[in-house]
């Protein structure tokens, strides 16, 4: 049986709610009945209803079902289960699974069957195909041109006319660049209403983020005239769909990968999780993203942060390759202190930045770069919590990052190896070695 | 570039209509140059940033570095304990906290560094919890505790006396305990030196900290605070003398009670114990400054009961005790005046009584006022004793069962019988229970209180309560139990 962690199953949870009710559940008197084997656990817990629910975890494709009326998934009594196999393994005999178990999973195994052969046998219908991708073709350029000429609009009247514009105004632009198929461009319009009028810099931040949109826009209209990489860059920039079929077959990057940090955003109802992978022996560092729609949504993918398994990796094509999608993993072990000594580190931050400038120049749409930097300090000054290096630079923690007094407490003053984001204006902590692996899950 | 990006952003804000575009600098110039000035201002304001952002250099500081923390030398708990408790801090049993943390100081280990801040800012809310955290804080927390003012709190146990001169109040009282249980002479002398020029809200704070090691040592200046220009502070000195059994303030009550409390052997042979209480009419101007007051009367009891209980209050039981057993001499009392003398004698008890003056009391009445005054004073054998009489006369229970509220306020010794007995009650109790707010109430309550050793015979009821209201309360309660089973097991392992 594969080793759960609570940390793992919390990763699980449509919401905190879910978790705080699956733990109130966590007595083995509430279980007349847990099971388990290989592919599966189950139980029947006793509600306030007089059946008790039936409740069953496909652990290898991580799926839920139970008997309970809720309309949350997985619902509180999966959760419990799966946190009392995490705490109390012991409890679960290997047994021959119920009726009710082997059904499911046998219903499962045959729609999935179904679904390959489906997508086996079903010839790609290449005419139908080229038509669709013209008609977005069509969609995305006419979306190019609106958003060129509200760029113009706003530059023209100038930036100190915006209080005159309503309050949607970001969000009107984004609504109809998501109606022209381009949800990359979407997005990007979307996040210049994050930005606050009242701070010093708004004007040069709120330029330079338009400035970057018609850079863009730009660049996608000459797409034919770029080179390949350069090329899925700037499509992937627009939010062109990525086609996963052909990186299936693609040969991949095999390694010992390290899952140092676990982000889950939730944008509207979407859920998105996003893993960064270290490669034990490449030095490659991989993202892998995952969505999961509303709160019956579940990520597929079975992750947890302080996790290392031996795996292949495929990644998109681009000139600063870092989204990856996993073609296969191992049994998952845990990282330990050595493992992370082996990974490739930069020793103060001016050679980090070096690094930063050479991903820019591959790839200027990149969003972050993730780094190892030894021998920080965490700092505290007037204006917030900053890191210094060795020769004593320092840079500013993300103020969205909500654990810093931890990241003092790890260090206690001394120098750490820490596990960070940049984002070229912050460094986001994502991990450090204290007794133990410390990851900071974060979840907005 | 940095100039030139400020010149662009001033044409942004104004707008290209009303000002052209600059010139951009020559390292663009080889730039496919855009049609339109707002294409101009965009792509030059872009590629700019750009230039910026790959040439980005860190911003040097001059401060000096912090000194860093002492190495730790206890080992740092299990990875399972360390679980339990990022699940009470996450808001999973946080009431757990305390008996976790007591279990830390017992096997001599240290919390995992990442968690002290959540610690520390709970105790900065909490003050019960601070007394459980400063045992397990080690280097690391206390250096961490430096860092921030609202954790400062912590570092009274470090240095004493640097924090009890130059710390806020709190800190100062904290400093002030401390160095009481270290030397109690020592944290005298330091009362002393600032007494004159602290205010009356500080006297009264720090002279609280003398209950700490209290004794006749300290007479002389409480003595000198019953003439103190503040009512609160004069009162306070006062119930910490009552609290010196030698003192000469003891002595003057003394007196003054002898008057107003008569315990005499009557008859021929002198054999008949005869009680009488003669409520004093008026206060002596001497016995106003020992403390006694006319107002602060609690309901349901005239002035001269009140002037009666405040003087017997603070003397010695064993005054009394010469002449025969407190149980006699209260039967012995007038009916009328009976309740008055036993409310006296548990507020002298609590002062200055003895563990089996204690018993005799809380046996003799147990109501709820008496077990909450006097349950420190028993021992655990007796706290035992006391609650299985209490849960044989009451099997039923519920939150205002005073076998409960001993469990409560004593330290319980936990021995077979009481074990047996409490089974039996939450046995009975189950069975009575007519629905599940009833049980939660008690169940809540007992659930922190009783032994984990106690599990597996709160099991096997368990199986009795099928579709029974108090069955989800029940098992919520073991549930709680088997969380403090595993926190023990990982905390011990």
């Amino acid at each position: 049986m594969a080793q759960w962690t609570t940390a793992q199953v919390d990763s699980l949870a449509p919401d905190a709610k879910s978790i705080k009710a699956a733990q109130k559940l966590l007595s083995i008197r509430r279980w007349p009945l847990v099971g388990a084997n290989d592919a599966a656990i189950w139980g029947q817990c006793q509600g306030s209803g007089s059946k008790p629910y039936s409740t069953r975890v496909d652990l290898a494709n991580m799926a839920f079902k139970c008997s309970c009326p809720s309309r949350k998934f997985p619902c509180k009594h999966g959760l419990a289960l799966l946190y009392l196999y995490a705490q109390q393994p012991s409890a679960f005999t290997e047994t021959t699974a119920p009726e009710w178990v082997t059904e499911w999973l046998a219903a499962r195994s045959e729609r999935q069957k179904k679904k390959t052969t489906v997508a086996k046998t079903k010839p790609v219908d290449t005419v139908a195909q080229a038509k669709r991708i013209d008609a977005r073709e069509a969609k995305i350029s006419a979306g190019l041109t609106e958003l060129e000429r509200w760029l113009h609009d706003l530059m023209r009247a100038g930036l100190a006319d915006l209080s005159r514009q309503p309050q949607t105004l970001y969000a009107d632009m984004a609504a109809r660049l998501m109606d022209a198929q381009a949800p990359g461009l979407a997005k990007q319009v979307h996040a210049l209403a994050a930005l606050r009028p009242t701070a010093a810099d708004w004007a040069s931040q709120l330029l330079q983020q338009l400035g970057d949109l018609q850079l863009l826009i730009a660049a996608y209209r000459r797409q034919d005239q770029l080179p390949p990489l350069v090329k899925a860059d700037v499509r992937r920039a627009i939010g062109w769909p990525e086609a996963t079929q052909a990186l299936q077959a693609a040969p991949g990057v095999t390694d010992t990968w390290l899952v140092l940090a676990l982000q889950v955003t939730t944008d509207d109802r979407l859920r998105t999780r996003k893993a960064w992978l270290w490669g034990q022996q490449t030095g490659r560092v991989a993202m892998f993203l995952e969505q999961a729609f509303g709160t019956l949504g579940v990520f597929q993918t079975q992750l947890g942060a302080g996790q290392k398994w031996q795996g292949e990796l495929a990644f998109y094509p681009s000139q600063y390759p870092q989204r990856a999608i996993i073609k296969s993993k191992s049994a998952p072990q845990p990282i330990t202190p050595a493992d992370l000594l082996t990974l490739p580190c930069y020793s103060d931050f001016n050679e980090m930045l070096n690094g930063y400038s050479q991903a820019l120049a591959a790839n200027c749409w990149v969003p972050s770069l993730p780094v190892v930097v030894q021998g920080l300090t965490p700092v505290f000054t007037d204006g917030g919590f900053n890191l210094r290096d060795a020769h004593n630079n320092i840079v500013p923690i993300a103020p969205s990052f909500e654990q810093s007094w931890s990241l003092m407490a790890v260090s206690g003053g001394a120098p750490i190896r820490l596990i960070a984001e940049w984002t070229g204006a912050h460094l986001l902590p994502l991990a450090v070695w204290d007794d133990a692996l410390i990851t900071f899950t974060l979840e907005d | 570039m940095h100039a030139y990006l400020d010149t662009l952003t001033t044409v942004a804000l104004l707008g290209t209509a009303k000002r052209s575009v600059p010139t951009p600098p020559a390292e663009l110039r080889h730039l496919v140059q855009p049609a339109t000035p707002e294409a101009q201002l965009l792509t030059y304001a872009a590629t700019v940033n750009l230039y910026l952002q790959a040439a980005r250099e860190t911003e040097k500081t001059a401060r000096l570095p912090l000194p860093a923390a002492d190495p730790e030398t206890k080992p740092v708990i299990s990875g399972p304990a360390a679980n339990c408790l990022q699940q009470m801090l996450g808001g999973h049993y946080r009431d757990l906290v305390p008996e976790f943390l007591t279990l830390v100081a017992q096997q001599q280990q240290r919390l995992p560094h990442h968690c002290l801040p959540q610690l520390l800012e709970l105790g900065h809310y909490d003050k019960a919890l601070r007394a459980g955290l400063l045992k397990v804080l080690t280097n690391r927390g206390l250096w961490l505790a430096r860092q921030n003012v609202a954790w400062n709190y912590a570092l009274a146990v470090s240095n004493a006396a640097d924090r009890f001169t130059l710390g806020k109040l709190p800190e100062r009282v904290a400093a002030l305990t401390q160095m009481r249980a270290a030397n109690a002479e020592q944290g005298l002398a330091a009362l002393a030196g600032v007494w004159s020029t602290s205010s009356a809200k500080e006297r009264l704070a720090l002279l609280e900290t003398l209950n700490t090691n209290l004794s006749v040592a300290d007479e002389t200046f409480l003595d000198a605070a019953l003439d103190d220009k503040s009512k609160f502070v004069r009162q306070a000195a006062a119930e910490l003398l009552k609290r010196i059994p030698d003192s000469a303030f003891v002595q003057r009550m003394t007196t003054h009670a002898k008057t107003m409390l008569f315990i005499t052997r009557e008859g021929l042979l002198k054999k008949r114990l005869a009680v009488r209480l003669e409520l004093p009419s008026a206060l002596a101007p001497a016995v106003s400054r020992d403390g006694v007051r006319e107002e602060g009367k609690p309901k349901g009891i005239g002035k001269k009961a009140w002037r009666f209980q405040q003087i017997v209050s603070c003397v010695p039981l064993q005054t009394w005790r010469q002449t025969d057993s407190l149980t006699n001499i209260l039967n012995a009392c007038p009916e009328e005046d009976r309740g008055l003398l036993f409310t006296s004698w548990v507020a002298a008890c609590e002062a200055t009584g003895t563990a089996a003056e204690a018993l005799e009391l809380v046996t003799y009445i147990p109501s709820a006022d008496a077990i909450k005054a006097l349950a420190p004073l028993l021992t655990p054998a007796q706290v035992d004793a006391v609650t299985i009489t209490l849960l044989r006369r009451e099997r039923m229970l519920s939150r205002s069962h005073v076998g409960l509220l001993l469990l409560q306020t004593g330290a319980p010794a936990w021995g077979a019988a009481l074990q047996k007995d409490l089974v039996a009650s939450i046995k009975t109790s189950l069975k009575k229970w007519s629905n599940a707010w009833q049980a939660r109430q008690v169940l809540e309550l007992l659930v922190t209180l009783i032994p984990i050793s106690l599990l597996p015979q709160l099991r096997t009821l368990a199986a009795t309560l099928d579709d029974s209201p108090v069955q989800i309360p029940y098992t919520e309660c073991l549930a709680k139990l088997e969380f403090r089973e595993r926190m023990a097991q990982a905390i011990n392992a």
